[in-house]
């Protein structure tokens, strides 16, 4: 059994081709060769190789590319909601509505054309009486005197991921006649049931709490919170023409 | 950082991961088909398909990390990681969700040690389920997409669908063709 563990002769060509191996290595070894024993053996440690990817240079342009992509995206979209927010607000009939009481002349009260007379029509002034009739035919509205001015009064766009919120409320005698959401997020089958749930709801909160704090619908936390943002700004400029007490 | 910011966000990282996907696809198909004839350089393709599937799984869970902080988007840890418990486009996140399991399983058994461990039937097994994976998060992208009725967003749609029916219509050919 004693040849079984005595080292065997090795090939003169497989010895040559070893050194020939370790020589090409010897680069790439590590400066640690540490001697086991003076004069036997010496044991290498190969030195840390770096990783080597065949596509270095496209990955680092496709992680820029998709980084830069990711922030221009965002920058671009942020872009475009705040254009349609403005431009919906551009399109919205903007009419001057003059407080002849108190002197006030706003251009930021908008008068809705569409609106029937009737509904922005004000009882108990015939000077008022006038101010909805031509409100409704989209011309300049008087109101006489802060506390029976009244007319119909938009408010502003209030963008949300899932469209438009716009409130447009009916002020007679200093009071929330009617409240009518004219945009409200239609971008879906989903926000139409819920709008259609939710916007009634909102409307009669507000004539009911004569104010814009209303109880956010459940459900509808982003129509809520538009309707709740137009309603003040609507309410704003029904306060600056004198329309309601502020 | 905002509600909105975040939803911004969330938005243009599952833009960019869906069209990282498609790449990635794409590569992969174009890299492992005979019929595409022969690269001088199959490890420059191998080693940038991996890079991209790892993209698509890093800007996926950037997606995920921006609409779950978003307050306002009611996703939670459940509607993250269970499909079909979202109240709001249930179908819709059930997809992005599947899709996002698919793309982890997808990269992470083409990681060299997991990779070596499976069978090699089973690895293309899995490997090819991305294709699934991607079907879906273009549905998910369809039916959940705020932008989905935007021009640009559906003529990407079938850019994409397209670049991507063209590798595979050639490796399905090939196969019918060699069999």
């Amino acid at each position: 059994m004693a040849f079984m563990t005595s080292p065997q002769p090795i090939d003169p060509l497989i010895a040559d081709r070893l050194a020939r191996l370790q020589q090409r290595n010897a680069p790439r070894t590590a400066q640690n060769t540490t001697s086991v024993a003076a004069g036997a053996r010496t044991r290498t440690t190969p030195a840390k190789s770096r990783r080597r990817h065949a596509a270095r240079k496209s990955r680092v342009a496709a992680l820029l590319l998709s980084c830069t992509t990711t922030g221009g995206l965002t920058a671009l979209l942020s872009y475009v909601n705040h254009a349609d927010a403005s431009a919906s607000q551009a399109s919205a009939p903007v009419n001057t509505v003059k407080a002849i009481g108190s002197g006030v002349s706003t251009t930021a009260a908008t008068v809705n054309p569409q609106v029937p007379a009737t509904a922005a029509t004000t009882t108990g002034s015939s000077a008022a009486n006038t101010a909805g009739g031509v409100a409704a035919s989209g011309s300049t509205a008087a109101a006489v005197g802060s506390a029976s001015a009244g007319g119909t009064f938009t408010g502003d766009v209030v963008p949300n991921r899932y469209g438009n919120v716009q409130v447009q409320i009916s002020v007679v005698n200093g009071t929330i006649t009617a409240s009518t959401a004219v945009q409200a997020p239609t971008s879906d089958r989903r926000s139409v049931s819920i709008n259609n749930r939710a916007v009634p709801s909102l409307n009669t909160e507000t004539t009911q709490a004569q104010s814009a704090k209303i109880q956010a619908i459940s459900g509808a936390t982003y129509t809520s919170n538009g309707y709740e943002q137009s309603l003040q700004s609507a309410i704003d400029q029904a306060v600056t023409a004198g329309a309601l007490a502020g | 950082m905002s509600s909105t910011t975040l939803w911004y966000l969330s938005r243009s990282s599952g833009i960019v991961a869906t069209v990282l996907a498609v790449l990635a696809l794409i590569w992969g198909l174009l890299f492992s088909s005979r019929e595409t004839g022969n690269r001088l350089r199959p490890a420059w393709w191998l080693d940038l398909h991996n890079w991209l599937g790892g993209l698509t799984l890093a800007f996926t869970i950037v997606h995920v990390i921006t609409i779950f902080a978003d307050s306002d988007a009611a996703i939670g840890v459940a509607q993250v990681f269970i499909p079909g418990t979202a109240s709001r486009s249930t179908w819709a996140v059930t997809w992005g969700v599947l899709a996002m399991y698919l793309f982890a399983i997808v990269t992470l058994t083409s990681v060299g040690r997991v990779k070596r461990k499976l069978p090699r039937r089973v690895w293309h097994w899995i490997h090819l389920s991305s294709v699934g994976a991607v079907v879906i998060t273009g549905l998910h992208a369809y039916q959940v997409g705020t932008d989905r009725d935007a021009v640009v967003f559906k003529a990407g749609l079938v850019v994409f669908a397209g670049a991507a029916m063209y590798p595979a219509a050639i490796r399905v050919i090939g196969l019918m063709t060699r069999k």
